[in-house]
């Protein structure tokens, strides 16, 4: 009986934690998507000193929560989005902007993807 | 490089505990089932430790929620007769009273070539010896010989004999075994006492000691100190 226990504890404890990791996935990725909305915005209206602010604080947010998203995203995931962030980098450093929207449009679809990828739905269950 | 010496150490001792937390069965005694489950286990664990681009959690979880259901599983099985036949099957009888069991044969597609082959294996050569002949769950074959066919027993010759208590290990490696000691209800000093009778003056100096309530079995000291 202590072994079914221990099992029933071990079982609730690895859904909780799924559970619980799907749900930080989700709110971080939204909110992340949310900046770099935020971003295109002010680059729209030319801002591009709002923009860079917004972009340091979306890279700022993403190097603290990388410690704990790698705990289950393949890395080639983590490095696809890191190349974004040089390339928005660069695009600050250089001030040229003409590639913007295309790298912008990347690290959102990026974004959105690690959350369908990891959604408890049909698809990603076959 | 580091990193894959850490993550093989912590995948092979998850490996090693689940395996323990499993139970204790050979190989040959597993059940369909937690055979596929066990070599479930060791793919999944190996994943993460070639790749480190794989997270290591991604061999973790899955290890340990197989290990979960084979657990619960298991004591469903124990619990409900409906739920192990549907799981493990049931055993099948080849052969009975010395004639094969045809449809049985069948269904298993189980030849008599195979039949013959487990006969051999199990030092039985001749067909009409055998009471019954069983297909068990884990596919191994179990047989019954006749009981003129049978090695006699003790009982059969009608010989007085007196069951002795299995000897345990008593003293292993110089340490002694306290539970062993007292469940051949014995104490230190009857202990201390054979080991005088034996000459041995020092219980580290002794390898392996087994007794059971009656006397001491076997002792073997350690080497270079042997008698």
């Amino acid at each position: 009986m202590k072994m079914i226990v221990i099992t029933l504890c071990i079982l609730l404890l690895m859904i909780g934690f799924a559970i619980g990791y799907q749900a930080y996935l989700e709110d971080t990725m939204k909110k992340y998507i949310a900046v770099v909305e935020e971003m295109d915005r002010s680059m729209d209206l030319g801002d591009y000193e709002a923009a860079k602010e917004e972009y340091a604080r979306l890279k700022k947010d993403w190097l603290k929560s990388e410690k704990i998203l790698t705990i289950s995203i393949e890395h080639n995931e983590i490095d696809s989005i890191m190349e974004q962030f040089a390339e928005i980098d660069s695009y600050f450093i250089k001030n040229i902007y003409e590639d913007y929207y295309q790298t912008s449009y990347k690290l959102k679809l990026y974004f959105r993807h690690l959350i369908e990828k990891n959604r408890l739905n049909l698809e990603t269950i076959l | 490089m580091l990193a894959i010496v850490v993550r093989t150490v912590i995948l092979y001792l998850l490996v090693v505990f689940s395996l323990r937390f499993m139970g204790k069965k050979q190989i040959g005694q597993l059940e369909p089932s937690e055979l596929a489950v066990a070599i479930m286990i060791s793919e999944l664990a190996s994943i993460p430790m070639e790749s480190k681009d794989i997270p290591l959690v991604n061999g973790i979880v899955p290890v340990l929620i197989l290990v979960c259901c084979e657990v619960l599983i298991s004591w469903l099985i124990l619990k409900n007769v409906k739920v192990r036949k549907y799981i493990s099957g049931k055993p099948s009888i080849l052969v009975e009273h010395g004639v094969l069991q045809q449809s049985a044969l069948k269904d298993l597609r189980f030849t008599t070539d195979d039949l013959l082959e487990e006969m051999r294996m199990n030092g039985i050569t001749n067909i009409s010896d055998i009471q019954y002949a069983i297909m068990e769950t884990n596919g191994q074959v179990s047989f019954v010989l006749k009981k003129s066919a049978s090695t006699p027993t003790v009982e059969d010759l009608s010989l007085p004999i007196q069951d002795d208590q299995m000897p345990f290990p008593i003293v292993v490696k110089g340490e002694i075994y306290k539970d062993n000691l007292k469940r051949i209800n014995r104490t230190e000093d009857w202990l201390n006492g054979e080991l005088k009778k034996l000459h041995i003056t020092n219980k580290k100096d002794i390898l392996l000691l087994c007794a059971n309530d009656k006397k001491v079995m076997f002792t073997q000291l350690k080497e270079k100190k042997q008698k």
